[in-house]
């Protein structure tokens, strides 16, 4: 993990979270529920949460994990959370195509399926830097799955 | 027992979800919650078989009922998903359980693959297995989602 570039990481988990609030956007225009400045706004806020909010969930799981052994260093932790998202990337560019080409809309069907898609290597990644306290893992990657459904529905309703 | 409990949990309070938006009342969400505790069963007891097939030497060499724990112990991992669908549902207003369970399913089922792998299972049998059992339940639910629909309209 150590090798893998913190752009690359966090371009993944930008980029995913971009589209996905990006699909959602079009979603919005296209029932005449937002402006082309709302689509920019709320894909730029995709890509602040999926930047700078995976890394604070990130470091909140290094700090919450370490009183449990945890000895991975922050930037495995950072790293491998950002990369946790490549399922979700993988559902939001499918589901920008299909939204595009098809006329669908994705936001719901593609991009958060692809956000709970990840949750599973999220989970993955808990488990590691728990010790496989599994109980553990599952309360922390609940509420940070929570926070992530919280936040894109507040953005959406603003 | 308390991983099956579990399992029965959380997929009856994902069925009784989905009832809510088969028909009205509480008929279709408590048959679809008693459907989702009947999936939830047909999900480890697959998930077990599977594993059990396709580990034989962790079987000779630990026995079968690692395996079996394996399969009870990825129910743990159907909870965020169903809390995350009652949230979605009950607080966000979505219609949108069908993603969580499928989710749901496949995430658990992939645990137990990885757990039969750390003790000693092939990698490619396992993810096929664990896949398998995942894919099989999740379209029996969408089978069962679209019967019951069908048949309360009738």
């Amino acid at each position: 993990m150590e090798q893998v570039s913190w752009l690359w990481a966090f371009g993944i988990s930008g980029a995913a979270f971009a589209l996905f609030f990006l699909q959602s956007a079009l979603d919005l225009v296209r029932a005449g529920k937002a402006t082309q400045l709302q689509l920019a706004l709320l894909t730029s806020s995709g890509l602040l949460w999926g930047t700078l909010g995976v890394a604070m969930l990130g470091l909140l799981a290094w700090i919450l994990a370490r009183p449990f052994g945890c000895r991975y260093p922050l930037g495995w932790t950072l790293r491998t959370f950002a990369l946790s998202y490549s399922p979700a990337l993988v559902y939001s560019t499918l589901g920008l195509l299909a939204n595009l080409v098809l006329g669908w809309n994705t936001a719901l069907a593609f991009g958060a399926t692809g956000v709970l898609w990840s949750l599973g290597a999220t989970l993955a990644t808990l488990r590691e830097m728990l010790g496989e306290r599994l109980l553990l893992s599952v309360i922390m990657a609940t509420a940070f799955g929570a926070l992530t459904l919280l936040v894109w529905a507040k953005l959406l309703s603003l | 027992m308390v991983y099956r409990a579990v399992a029965g949990l959380c997929l009856a309070a994902l069925g009784g979800v989905t009832g809510r938006h088969v028909g009205t009342g509480w008929l279709p969400i408590a048959a679809f919650a008693g459907a989702g505790a009947v999936v939830a069963l047909l999900f480890l007891t697959l998930l077990g078989g599977l594993l059990f097939i396709a580990n034989g030497a962790v079987r000779k060499k630990l026995g079968g009922g690692v395996l079996g724990s394996a399969a009870a112990k990825s129910s743990l991992l159907l909870v965020p998903f169903t809390l995350l669908a009652l949230l979605a549902e009950l607080y966000l207003g979505w219609n949108a359980v069908q993603p969580f369970l499928t989710a749901a399913l496949m995430t658990a089922a992939g645990y137990a693959g990885s757990e039969a792998i750390r003790l000693g299972g092939g990698r490619l049998t396992n993810a096929l297995a664990t896949a398998l059992a995942g894919f099989v339940l999740a379209g029996l639910w969408l089978a069962l989602i679209a019967l019951g629909g069908a048949a309360w309209r009738w």
